[in-house]
């Protein structure tokens, strides 16, 4: 059954999707709140998202061959270049993945559980390749990123201007790997490159 | 209800080296822009500094134009750049455009025109996944997302022709060594450029989706391109499946159905049929109305002819059921060195007998060399057999012509095409 949360700031009535979101940013008004005890906590104004269209948008559903999901929030970062999307999605059976999205280069990601040994930041490059699970991966960007907004509902507490390193890995067959080194540990991601003109609407 | 968003605006600048305007459509991805007036490549990610200039080009017919907007599997493209690709091959030159088009949601594809024919390709992450190299032969297989392809060419092109925005930093006469492979509509091509190695998948686009996408009027292209798909008509192509599917099953029928039955009598007739005539032993008929085959051979007929009057009577040789005038003739020879002939020397002939019972054959011969019957002409030995059971199939074996006819146009129309597609190739067969 769906969760009606008010948002703190405007009392906009906001419908909670998935099972443990920790922050929700209000659709109305923009301000990020952190959800404690069944409540939400104001802790400020989200950056405004620039409004270029996207493959995605919130709480639409959408297909990838014969999975489909729906996307619930997402966390915008910028890498110097440029800015990608990481969208935060619920699948059909309820499991929640992550779809970075940077101008056409859509990879979908999974948190892995098990505690990986990756080599620090520092000793990394691209081109380089790392051997993860067995398999063969291919260094292919290595970058720091900053948080500049997010959008819906996140399982993390985001933090606007937070700043974090990343390497992305190209395995066999589309396979994809990113290593977040964070200020609390290290999380990896693992999953697969896909093809924009492979998603549809559902 | 919607988030709050900021929109995006085109951004527009003045070329750092001639003043020209530049407007910038595509993403961030974007690394350099060339400026339409001067040839200036311009640095996008550092303050549009001036990185060096294509000297001499001179711009090419482009059915595009930079800026122009238009759907490409229902996705909105702007074009925001295009390049000229110069081959020289056996000292002909090949010339290709390439537009790069940009969109927010599926980011960048390149829109391939060469000879009114149009493909849209896209770099992808897909590696093969069987063996090949970028110098494979023309019509090597290899296996890319679940599709074989084949090996169309592979060849070494330079830029002669820079316009607007593009990925990467171009260089003057740059040059790319490229493979494409076809699986129509598809094709896969690797581009190495420097040290650094690409995968594209394209997909055919047709004239009338061009035109519709783009809203301009393109030319139907006279020539078969490599990755062109065989389009005719849904109906035409089901019929024609269709007749040969049904084809192969009626000559399998045809099979099934026909024998040649199984032998009652055989009789060896001597000279005396040129005589007087002669009769045969007799033969039995226990199915009334079935058919019954007969063969009259003539081993020994050479350069003549001969004709037989075979009339099946009762066991008492009183009543005559029917006669079957049966003509032989055969005649060979050497000509200008080389063997001929002409003519069969055994012939077979069907009936049928609507009463059970014993019977004979009864046959008269005459022959000869010239138009009239020989006196006293002969040959030594006559040999008469008679089957019966014998299932001819022959309306089936019509229906199996009848059926590959009807299926012959469309197959024909499609090995003309991939004839033309392959044409180079079957040169190089020969």
């Amino acid at each position: 059954m769906a969760v009606m949360l008010t948002c703190p700031s405007c009392g906009n009535q906001i419908t909670q999707i998935t099972r443990s979101p920790q922050v929700l940013v209000c659709p109305a008004c923009n301000t990020t709140s952190f959800l404690q005890n069944g409540r939400l906590e104001d802790v400020g104004k989200s950056a405004i998202l620039t409004d270029i269209p996207s493959i995605f948008q919130i709480n639409r559903t959408y297909r990838h061959k014969d999975w489909k999901f729906s996307p619930v929030g997402r966390v915008r970062y910028d890498y110097g270049d440029g800015w990608w999307d990481e969208w935060y999605v619920r699948g059909e059976n309820g499991k929640e993945s992550w779809v970075s999205v940077d101008e056409g280069e859509i990879a979908i990601e999974v948190l892995v559980q098990e505690g990986l040994n990756v080599p620090p930041f520092e000793k990394l490059s691209v081109g380089g390749v790392l051997m993860i699970n067995r398999q063969r991966m291919t260094i292919i960007e290595k970058n720091r990123c900053t948080m500049i907004g997010a959008q819906g509902e996140l399982p993390f507490k985001v933090i606007p201007n937070e700043t974090y390193d990343y390497v992305d890995l190209l395995g066999p067959k589309r396979s994809s790997f990113t290593i977040e080194y964070q200020a609390g540990g290290v999380e990896c991601y693992k999953g697969v490159w896909v093809d924009p003109f492979e998603i549809a609407e559902a | 209800m919607a988030a709050i968003m900021a929109k995006p605006s085109l951004k527009t600048l003045k070329c750092t080296q001639c003043g020209g305007a530049i407007e910038l459509r595509g993403g961030h991805n974007v690394r350099s822009i060339v400026c339409q007036y001067c040839g200036s490549c311009l640095d996008s990610k550092d303050q549009f500094k001036l990185i060096h200039k294509f000297l001499n080009q001179k711009r090419p017919f482009m059915p595009l134009k930079i800026g122009a907007s238009g759907k490409l599997k229902g996705i909105l493209f702007t074009v925001i750049g295009v390049l000229q690709y110069e081959e020289r091959e056996a000292g002909e030159f090949f010339r290709w455009l390439e537009y790069l088009l940009f969109s927010p949601t599926h980011g960048y594809v390149w829109l391939c025109f060469e000879d009114g024919h149009w493909v849209m390709m896209h770099e992808v992450k897909d590696l093969p996944e069987t063996q090949v190299e970028i110098v494979s032969p023309r019509k090597t297989r290899f296996k890319a997302r679940d599709k074989t392809f084949k090996v169309f060419e592979n060849a070494q092109a330079h830029i002669s022709y820079v316009e607007g925005e593009l990925t990467w930093q171009a260089k003057q006469n740059e040059k790319i060594l490229y493979l494409d492979a076809v699986c129509p509509p598809y094709m896969y091509s690797i581009e190495m450029r420097g040290s650094e190695q690409e995968f594209f998948w394209g997909e055919y686009i047709s004239v009338k989706d061009i035109n519709a996408g783009f809203r301009i009027e393109s030319f139907e292209p006279a020539t078969v391109f490599s990755c062109q798909p065989f389009v005719v008509s849904p109906l035409f192509e089901a019929l024609s499946k269709g007749a040969l599917i049904a084809s192969v099953i009626t000559l399998v029928m045809y099979f099934l159905i026909s024998s040649s039955g199984t032998p009652v009598m055989q009789h060896h007739f001597g000279n005396q049929l040129f005589a007087d005539g002669e009769t045969s032993k007799e033969f039995k008929v226990d199915k009334p109305g079935s058919l019954y085959g007969i063969t009259v051979h003539t081993p020994n007929l050479k350069n003549a002819w001969s004709f037989f009057d075979v009339r099946v009577v009762d066991r008492d040789e009183t009543n005559k059921l029917f006669t079957m005038p049966t003509t032989l003739s055969f005649y060979d020879g050497y000509e200008d060195g080389e063997y001929w002939s002409e003519g069969d020397t055994e012939v077979v002939s069907y009936f049928r007998i609507p009463e059970a019972g014993e019977f004979k054959l009864a046959v008269d011969g005459e022959g000869g060399t010239g138009e009239e019957p020989a006196e006293g002409f002969s040959l030594s030995g006559v040999n008469v057999s008679i089957r019966e059971g014998v299932r001819l199939g022959h309306y089936t074996l019509t229906w199996f012509v009848l059926c590959l006819l009807a299926a012959a146009p469309y197959f024909v129309k499609y090995m003309l095409f991939e004839q033309s597609r392959w044409h180079d190739d079957e040169e190089d067969d020969d």
